[in-house]
């Protein structure tokens, strides 16, 4: 089977008892870099992303024989990866505050402890002020700088008009700016 | 460096230079192959997670088309506070705040503020031994108060002894009656009653003594023990 299937066609082979398994297979291989990345920017530690990108493909399969297709499949992911994204750092949030133990709390402190983090060099500090930034203009901010998808797209997933996703974007890009040049 | 979608560059370069000029790669380290080896386990974890369902499918597509979210509320954040009210309360905080003790700043430790219970067993079972022993001894000693109980040969048998002998010395019964009396031929004369009324006070003689309870009291005198008497007492005093 081809890794180059369109979506419609993934669709069509999942349908098909026989063929759903290696038909899911590829559409994971077809995506899960993708989603992967846009999971670990939000969640920054590779172990997190893993987590919640496993949690992302089980609801994707259960929900996919459902999944109409006027939708783009790859929106549709994408807005799952983001919703369970934001999930899960809500219930890290609340662990944290019920626990007894002292859980490091802060994105930014979680970007400081990847390995290799070096605070002189450009990507990193860039990741540091992407943390500084409000939820929702960081999600605009990484979807648009890093996967470049078009405003009508982002719109789909986040379900914010056009308009405010320029805002959003315009907002964080002058921040980051802002960050960068002050630290 | 990755070539950039042009009209986002654009885009960027208006809003900021600085940023514009910005790396595009991400600086996270990720494990060796695993993108390689996500596809695979990823579908091993699906039908790990599918079992379950897919069996309810096939027995009940019915039960299986039912949401599974249950149809009862429970006031919100009630299982976020559930936990730690439960830490607070069982016996297993003991061992956990024993254990931190060491580690913990005061402040956490006060949190453990619950009923400690003391999880040794010897020292938790004293107390119902102590129970169990002052339930015995207040039983006992109802029971010794308040028994009534008939007086048995074995209580005569001090003054079936020595102070028996004595007893019957001092009564005014001649030898001779008093064998009459016992092989139950001849009653008592009747003019040593009164003189029995005259020993009021001894234990002995305060008793009933009509000719027959006499005869039962002293049947009950072990032969061996009236002969006896007989021999120690050979010139009996005649009463009259």
């Amino acid at each position: 089977m081809s890794a180059q299937l369109t979506d419609h066609e993934l669709l069509q082979l999942f349908r098909l008892p026989e063929e759903r398994e290696k038909a899911y297979t590829n559409l994971i291989r077809k995506y899960q870099e993708k989603l992967y990345w846009h999971i670990r920017r939000m969640v920054i530690h590779h172990e997190d992303a893993n987590d919640v990108l496993q949690n992302v493909f089980i609801k994707v399969w259960r929900g996919l024989d459902q999944f109409r297709e006027d939708a783009q499949l790859f929106t549709w992911m994408y807005r799952i990866a983001t919703n369970e994204s934001l999930t899960y750092l809500e219930q890290q949030k609340k662990r944290a505050t019920t626990s007894m133990e002292l859980i490091p709390g802060g994105l930014e402190d979680r970007v400081e402890r990847e390995k290799g983090f070096d605070a002189q060099k450009l990507e990193w500090k860039l990741q540091l002020a992407i943390q500084q930034l409000p939820e929702k203009q960081k999600i605009v901010f990484n979807l648009r700088y890093y996967d470049e998808l078009p405003y009508e797209q982002m719109s789909e997933i986040l379900e914010t008009s056009v308009g405010a996703l320029k805002a959003s974007y315009h907002h964080a890009v002058k921040k980051i700016e802002d960050f960068i040049l002050n630290h | 460096m990755k070539n950039r979608n042009p009209h986002i560059q654009e885009e960027l370069k208006k809003i900021s230079q600085a940023v514009a000029n910005l790396p595009v790669n991400i600086p996270f380290d990720l494990p060796e192959s695993y993108f390689d080896a996500f596809p695979a386990r990823m579908m091993a974890k699906i039908r790990e997670e599918m079992t379950a369902s897919e069996e309810l499918e096939q027995l009940s597509p019915l039960l299986a088309g039912l949401k599974k979210k249950t149809i009862f509320e429970v006031p919100e954040g009630y299982f976020d506070s559930l936990e730690l009210k439960r830490l607070e309360k069982e016996a297993i905080v003991l061992p956990m705040y024993e254990k931190s003790m060491d580690q913990k700043p005061a402040s956490q430790i006060e949190q453990y503020s619950g009923k400690l219970v003391n999880l040794n067993r010897w020292t938790a079972g004293l107390k119902w031994v102590a129970a169990a022993v002052f339930t015995g001894l207040l039983l006992g000693t109802f029971y010794l108060t308040t028994r009534t109980v008939e007086p048995s040969l074995e209580e005569f048998a001090p003054i079936a002894g020595t102070e028996m002998t004595q007893k019957v010395d001092s009564l005014p019964f001649s030898e001779e009656a008093l064998a009459g009396f016992l092989d139950g031929t001849e009653p008592l004369p009747e003019e040593n009653f009164t003189l029995l009324e005259n020993l009021q006070g001894e234990s002995l003689v305060n008793a009933d003594f009509s000719d027959l309870k006499f005869r039962e009291i002293l049947q009950e005198i072990p032969d061996a023990e009236l002969e006896a008497f007989v021999t120690e007492v050979p010139e009996s005093t005649n009463m009259n």
